[in-house]
């Protein structure tokens, strides 16, 4: 190469070439990567699981509320192979959910005769689902085996705790009814210490309102049957208890006034219905043999079954018949202090049978309320009592010299009519006679007169005159046979000598009374006003042993009482 | 190493690297064309060194993204799932397709990285001058120049991908943004090798 040819000047081109405006992009789009990355970064939370099945790295999510909050980006067995450990990010929005009491359980298919849940997992796989709990933040859980108690944590539900003797058919997923409509379900259940089983209860938020603190729940599964002498009846719930069992609930009548029921309340799980309606509302009858009393007798109170016989038992001394028994809650007023139970049975008699149905139907109790105070303790009578309790009749007391075959609850008759009855006997305190207590019907009341006269109408009255021939009196052939009272009042005469000795009658007035009897015959045939006045309660009378021929001619007009 | 071979810039020439004619270099000129063909001609390409780093950076970073973001979604039973390139090895490896996972493995983790890196040692021994593997270095950017067309095997596969398995909800399978930055990367790594002058190798042999 000649050194005389001249070497060009050269420049470096100063600047920076444009090509440099690639990196520069490059990094600003790889910066813009990885501000967001970071920003958006989840929060990676381990969780431990007994059982990782169904769980797939990258694939199962976390779902809440049916939105996918977080993914497994890591499975792991933990180093004594008892547990794994899965490795789950979380959208950052979750970070304020993660607390130590948020809980976390698989969901998986799941087919029950119920229907068939989580079928949604079939196609997607299994997943993980979660429930927001209080307490500090916090990056490792451990998995619940099952859904958690409060599953459903629907705002305004209430969790609430029922205790059994035994399950029975009750299992998870079990259905609680009110009215047959379901109103929750049953969560979960466990053992306490007593050996009692805790059933956990979840009612919905519509039925809230009507758990009280006095309701009762009771189990409703399967089918009851009940048969006896009436018929039979057969009941269930929903079809679905009777495979899955249920619970049922109902508030006792004065629940209105009860509190509502609080998250965690406990309440006891009856049997069968019957029993959680009878709780609280038995009362006991102590009778003295169990003769024709039974389990499931009835109860009636003028002929309307108002209970049952719930169970019937020796009492601990061993001396008489404990009868335990339910009164339907509308006829429980008649639970009172003074009201008496007594066995009505079939019987036989001279006077006819009575009570016949209950050859057919059973023995059944019956009862005559009083008036006194609630009560729940009774006593039991063999047969009907002999006094009865103060009617609202009109109440006389008849003296006689023997009590002849008169009886409590004999008819009293007025004109053969049946207007009252006798309420029981005694004898007299000196012993002179016997006092006959008797109610005239109300509306009869005005039928005694001061100057009435009562005579006993038992058994047949027969003279014997030789002009006259014989004579037979009766009054009705019921009387006949189980006696009875009968009585007149007089048309107006001058029968004042009467009266005044009615009056003036206390204590011992057998001598019988001599009306004037001249002209009576006659005239009171057509007295049409009644002589005497209205007696008042406590009103005395002779019982005569017979009637008097004129007696039974007497026909004043008198007003009966309403 | 001796200097045995006459250069052609010491020759006063200047070879056409289009039509490969010889011509003389003309003293001052700013800009050279072939009398044949009419190409531009130069001594040496030029700002080639400094248009090569930058197209190496480039590349380098949107690596990154490209290797780190999902490249494509497979959707599954209406059920997304974004898959980075690694995972997508991950599937055909777990399925036992180990020559797919392998082709796939090559063009796109090893082919990028192996271009960027080795075009990047190239440059680097030029600035320092070293004197050592000069044939080793031509050889490497031979290769790199040869499989540099093959990768953009991966969007070729995506693309097929796309338009095959396309059943609706069923099955689908879109693209994701990896895509996007792994054929810029492939498209700044051909460029960086295009504007890489090999006789810069030579320069101080």
């Amino acid at each position: 190469m000649e050194s005389n040819i001249p070497e060009p000047e050269i420049k470096s081109r100063s600047g920076i070439s444009p090509i440099w405006i690639l990196p520069i992009v490059a990094l600003l789009v790889a910066g813009w990567i990885a501000y967001k990355a970071i920003v958006d970064a989840g929060i990676e939370v381990s969780i431990r699981f007994d059982n990782a099945q169904g769980i797939e790295k990258g694939k199962t999510r976390v779902i809440y509320r049916g939105m996918p909050i977080g993914l497994v980006k890591n499975l792991s067995i933990s180093k004594d192979f008892k547990s794994t450990e899965v490795l789950v990010e979380f959208v950052k929005e979750a970070r304020e959910q993660l607390r130590k009491n948020t809980r976390f359980w698989m969901v998986a298919p799941k087919i029950s005769l119920k229907g068939i849940t989580g079928l949604e997992t079939i196609l997607k796989g299994n997943y993980i689902t979660m429930l927001p709990g209080d307490g500090p933040v916090e990056r490792h859980f451990v998995a619940l085996a099952k859904p958690p108690a409060a599953l459903t944590a629907e705002p305004g539900g209430l969790d609430i705790q029922l205790i059994a003797d035994e399950l029975g058919s009750l299992s998870q997923g079990s259905e609680i009814y009110y009215k047959g409509i379901k109103a929750g379900e049953i969560l979960d259940f466990s053992l306490n210490e007593k050996g009692k089983v805790l059933i956990n209860v979840h009612i919905d938020r519509k039925f809230v309102q009507r758990v009280k603190k006095s309701t009762r729940f009771y189990n409703v599964s399967g089918i009851t049957f009940e048969a006896g002498l009436s018929g039979f009846k057969v009941s269930a719930e929903a079809l679905s208890t009777l495979l899955m069992g249920g619970i049922g609930f109902f508030n006792p009548e004065d629940a209105k006034s009860v509190k509502n029921a609080a998250n965690g309340d406990s309440f006891r799980l009856f049997k069968n219905m019957g029993l959680a309606e009878q709780e609280g509302k038995r009362i006991t009858l102590l009778f003295d043999e169990a003769r024709g009393i039974y389990e499931k007798t009835q109860i009636r109170y003028k002929g309307i079954e108002i209970g049952r016989v719930f169970s019937v038992e020796l009492n601990r001394e061993m001396t008489g018949i404990q009868v335990t028994a339910s009164i339907q809650k509308q006829y429980r007023s008649l639970l009172r202090e003074g009201t008496q139970f007594w066995l009505v049975e079939p019987s036989l008699g001279l006077a006819g049978a009575k009570n016949l149905e209950t050859i057919v139907t059973g023995t059944y109790i019956t009862l005559r309320p009083g008036r006194g105070k609630p009560k729940r303790i009774f006593k039991g009578l063999g047969a009907p009592p002999t006094y009865l309790e103060p009617r609202k009749g009109l109440k006389i007391i008849l003296i006689a010299e023997r009590l002849g075959s008169i009886k409590a609850n004999d008819p009293v008759y007025f004109r053969q009519i049946k207007v009252g009855e006798v309420t029981g006997y005694r004898l007299s305190k000196d012993a002179t006679s016997a006092i006959i207590s008797v109610d005239i019907g109300n509306p009869y009341a005005p039928l005694v007169r001061t100057t009435s006269k009562f005579w006993n109408v038992s058994g047949i009255n027969i003279d014997f005159s030789l002009f006259k021939g014989a004579k037979v009196r009766t009054e009705s052939m019921q009387s006949i046979l189980e006696g009875g009272i009968a009585f007149a009042t007089p048309g107006k005469v001058s029968a004042t000598t009467e009266e005044t000795k009615f009056n003036k009658a206390k204590g011992v007035v057998l001598e019988e009374s001599k009306p004037k009897e001249v002209n009576a015959g006659a005239q009171t045939l057509n007295a049409n006003q009644p002589s005497g006045k209205p007696v008042k309660n406590g009103a005395k009378f002779v019982l005569h042993n017979e009637a008097k021929d004129e007696w039974l001619k007497w026909r004043p007009k008198i007003v009966l009482g309403k | 190493m001796d200097k045995e071979h006459l250069t052609a810039r010491e020759a006063g020439l200047v070879n056409c690297l289009d039509c490969h004619l010889l011509a003389i270099k003309g003293d001052g000129a700013l800009q050279m064309r072939c009398p044949r063909c009419g190409a531009r001609l130069h001594l040496r390409k030029t700002n080639g060194m400094a248009r090569t780093w930058a197209l190496l950076i480039t590349s380098l970073i949107l690596l990154f993204p490209a290797n780190l973001l999902p490249i494509m979604t497979v959707t599954y039973l209406g059920e997304r799932e974004p898959n980075t390139i690694i995972e997508g090895i991950e599937h055909f490896i777990q399925s036992g397709e180990y020559l797919i996972a392998l082709i796939i493995f090559f063009a796109s983790i090893v082919v990028p990285i192996f271009k960027v890196v080795g075009i990047m040692l190239i440059m680097i021994s030029i600035q320092k001058r070293w004197q050592t593997w000069l044939k080793h270095r031509t050889l490497m950017f031979r290769v790199i120049k040869f499989i540099g067309r093959w990768s953009m095997l991966d969007i070729f596969v995506i693309a097929v991908m796309v338009a095959l398995v396309n059943l609706g909800t069923l099955t689908s399978i879109k693209p994701a943004p990896a895509a996007t930055y792994f054929a810029a990367v492939v498209i700044s790594t051909m460029l960086a090798s295009n504007t890489f002058d090999t006789r810069l190798i030579w320069e101080g042999a």
